[in-house]
């Protein structure tokens, strides 16, 4: 593990990405870009304190302050996504599995509040050849637990001259988060792949490590929409003497393109493009897939 | 042997003029004086034996222990100062449970056999931040490391500097010399866990002074099949005495 | 103006329902809201008035094509951002007020009678009611578009934003207005500036919709644009075989008022007493 020092170090670029991508005009009202602003200059600010404890605080207060302005400030949002895009992130992501593959996918709009700060952000990461994870939820904390991972990854690799597998990747990825259990990493992870038998496999998370592998799993935003259609479609749930029958690649990348249009329609957080990654015994392609941009 | 003796065997952090660590070949010399064992490695396991010297009648047999299970599918025969390999063996526990810990899988033969080189390495360090307390003195001992992980299975030794190599068959300890020649001889590619099982105590018995018998030596296997490294208990051991 | 206080009583109820229901661990059910680019432009001839058709609960998008552009009188429109049944009830009744008004006077209504009455209305409910409105209209003094806020307050501009997509829309109108525009060019304008909304203010969506009011004529261009329709389906679609959902009981009722009672052949009468033939009609069937 990284060393509460460097993790300062880490935690300063990834916060200072901020105040250039969020426009700031000369002379705007508190209405509009006010609380923007007061959590940018804030965020900036925490770069430079260093003492795990003070930081501790410091993020309480950012917190508590981006909240505050983001209810009365702005015009409101319901309560989680509030949290969740109100810290400059959201993002729909889902892992479908299925006999011999398994994708995993996610949009790439960046929702801050009621603005679009980047419509074009990967938050999918590709850990080896057969495993890739998408994370939802605030965008520095995904940064920083993709950067920690890399590490991780390229660590393991030396040391035991083999790539990590589905399941190694799994469970370090639930000892990572449940390390930071009182202060947690606020990222919900979708981890999918190939195991070494070869079949593929979806695993969930939620903030602090609790994991279980299923064969299709939503998380962020969009999941209220997505994850009945995912259960109804790939599992077969409520659906009464149909035949389970396994779909095929190109059948679930489909159905993946029809889930986020769908929840493109209904939800403000998912849109402009979605990344698909197909993981196969021969690697992972990755294919983009455009969403409506309203 | 050690003709340049000097003020350079002091210190473990002291080369002698001519690039020697004088105490870590002291600590290599040690294990010629420690009990012989020898490991054979086949495709389909690996076989330790080793030898218990029984220095007195009084004592009780079982209570020498010279083969260790390190992780349910690695053990380890010792050579040498025994109490050294207890504090090795522990680390390489330990390494093994929190590897299953954070990674849902064993961990490797090399991979342990590693750690416990890194552990070996550590003389002349301070002590460390987490924890570790600093070492005196090289581990005067040498280990065979025998284990099963998903590329079959793999015999290493380790001395004293924190060198490993691996090896088909390798014997440490007193006899190791004429047990070594035996073994290169009699190895082939192509034996059986069970022809292993033999070479290995017809080699100890070689090199042994007393007849070999239940109570004065100890074998252990790890075989690919089950993935599992067993400590052979009497019975079993009795049958493949009366085997030779 | 006679305007009934019920309202304002059953709100005052209604704050301290509110406070109980948040004592008791129950919160207060959410309102729609229109997150909402609306616009107008007073062009060569008259007005122009855009809007997009989001209208969204929290983060999840309630309506996909509402209209947002609302009636007040044949020369007179007003596009509404906030809660959707405030702005709705707040136009509405207003409308309603000047077609009785027109009834008595037998005169076109005019813009500053229909702003006056919405800003007293909303001044009264001290900013509960969270109407924002851009009202645009033609009368006898010619083109006139007001901004509307929700405690009461008014703008008179020539070109005007309102609603959550207020700021992207306002940077278009900023750039490209310019006095006496052609009725293309305010179209045109109305349209990029609900454009930007739509684009990047997540509270806004959908199509474009415009209003143009000249003397003597208005026209609702519903779906001026509709760049936004759904780009995908599933080739496959979604096919269930009947029985998919599962039957795990059935109970037929049958309506007592189609019992008849056939007493001799040729002569019926209906029973209309239901207790007279106690229920016949009933079957209980379990799968």
């Amino acid at each position: 593990m990284l060393s509460e020092g460097t993790l300062g170090a880490v935690w300063g670029p990834s916060l200072a990405v901020l105040p250039t991508r969020v426009p700031r005009e000369p002379g705007c009202t508190a209405s509009g870009l006010g609380p923007i602003s007061t959590s940018t200059s804030i965020l900036t600010g925490l770069c430079f304190v260093r003492a795990p404890r003070a930081r501790f605080w410091f993020i309480v207060s950012c917190v508590y302050v981006v909240g505050l302005t983001g209810a009365f400030g702005r015009p409101p949002v319901s309560g989680s996504s509030l949290l969740l895009c109100g810290s400059g992130s959201c993002r729909t992501v889902l892992a479908v599995a299925g006999k011999d593959f398994c994708v995993v996918a996610s949009d790439t709009r960046l929702g801050l509040g009621y603005s679009i700060p980047s419509r074009k952000v990967s938050r999918i990461l590709k850990m080896t050849d057969k495993v890739v994870l998408a994370s939802s939820g605030m965008q520095a904390d995904m940064m920083t637990l993709h950067k920690t991972l890399r590490m991780r990854l390229v660590k393991y690799q030396q040391n035991h001259q083999k790539d990590m597998s589905l399941t190694a990747a799994s469970q370090m990825l639930s000892n990572m988060l449940y390390t930071r259990r009182f202060f947690p990493y606020y990222t919900f992870n979708v981890l999918g792949g190939i195991d070494e038998k070869g079949e593929g496999w979806a695993y969930g998370y939620d903030a602090i490590g609790s994991h279980e592998k299923v064969s299709a799993v939503c998380s962020g935003t969009g999941q209220t929409l997505i994850q009945p259609v995912l259960d109804n479609q790939i599992e077969f749930k409520q659906q009464w003497g149909a035949p389970k029958v396994d779909l095929s690649l190109e059948a679930t990348v489909e159905l993946i393109r029809d889930a986020f249009t769908s929840a493109g329609e209904r939800d403000i957080y998912t849109g402009d493009y979605v990344e698909i990654c197909k993981i196969t015994k021969d690697g992972v392609e990755v294919e983009e897939f455009q969403l409506k941009f309203d | 042997m050690f003709l340049t003796r000097s003020e350079y065997d002091r210190g473990v952090n002291t080369f002698s003029p001519e690039g020697r660590l004088f105490q870590v070949e002291y600590a290599i010399e040690a294990i010629k004086l420690g009990s012989t064992a020898v490991g054979i490695c086949t495709s389909e396991g690996v076989i330790l034996a080793v030898e218990k010297r029984l220095t007195s009648p009084l004592l009780t047999p079982s209570s020498i222990e010279k083969v260790l299970e390190i992780d349910t599918h690695i053990g380890a025969a010792m050579s040498g100062l025994t109490a050294d390999a207890r504090t090795l063996i522990d680390h390489g526990r330990i390494v093994t449970q929190e590897h299953r810990f954070t990674y849902d899988e064993p961990l490797s033969v090399e991979s342990t056999t590693q750690s416990l080189c890194d552990l070996a390495l550590r003389f002349g360090e301070d002590g460390r931040d987490d924890g570790a307390d600093a070492m005196a003195r090289p581990f005067g001992v040498a280990l065979l490391i025998a284990g099963v992980d998903e590329s079959g299975p793999a015999l290493y030794h380790t001395d004293p500097s924190g060198t490993y190599v691996k090896w088909m068959a390798k014997a440490i300890g007193a006899g190791s010399e004429g047990a070594q020649t035996a073994l290169q001889e009699a190895w082939s590619a192509g034996m059986t866990l069970a022809e292993a099982e033999g070479l290995a105590l017809k080699t100890l018995k070689a090199v042994m002074e007393e007849k070999v018998s239940g109570e004065n030596v100890e074998v252990a296997a790890v075989t690919a099949e089950s993935g599992k490294f067993k400590v052979y208990g009497k019975e079993q051991l009795m049958e493949c005495i009366g085997r030779l | 103006m006679v305007f009934p206080c019920l309202p304002l009583l059953r709100h005052a109820a209604s704050l301290w329902y509110g406070s109980l229901c948040g004592r008791r661990g129950y919160t207060m059910p959410k309102p729609v809201k229109t997150g909402t680019t609306i616009a107008g432009v007073v062009f060569a001839d008259g007005i122009v008035l855009g809007a997009d058709t989001r209208a969204t609960s929290g983060s999840t998008v309630f309506e996909k094509f509402c209209e947002k552009i609302h009636y007040i009188a044949p020369n007179i429109y007003c596009c509404g951002a906030g809660t959707s049944a405030d702005t709705e009830s707040s136009t509405g009744l207003i409308s309603s007020q000047l077609e009785l008004h027109r009834l008595a006077t037998g005169r076109e209504s005019r813009v500053s009678t229909s702003l006056t009455m919405l800003k007293r209305m909303l001044f009264r409910y001290q900013g509960h009611v969270s109407a924002a409105l851009v009202l645009g209209g033609v009368d006898l003094h010619g083109p006139h578009l007001y901004t509307v806020y929700p405690h009461g307050s008014t703008d008179r501009l020539p070109y005007v934003t309102m609603g959550s997509g207020s700021l992207a829309a306002m940077a278009v109108f900023e750039t490209g207005y310019k006095d006496d525009l052609s009725l293309e060019d305010a179209k045109n304008l109305v349209y990029r500036g609900i454009s930007a909304g739509i684009y990047n203010d997540l509270g806004s969506g959908g199509n474009v919709d415009l209003c143009i009011i000249k003397r003597g004529s208005t026209e609702y261009l519903r779906g001026f644009a509709t760049e936004n329709a759904r780009k995908y389906r599933r080739p496959s679609g979604y096919a269930f075989a009947p029985g998919t959902t599962a039957v795990l009981s059935s109970k037929f009722t049958r309506p007592l008022k189609e019992i008849a009672v056939v007493e001799e052949a040729g002569v019926a009468e209906a029973a209309v007493d239901g207790a007279a033939t106690p229920a016949t009609g009933e079957m209980d069937t379990t799968t």
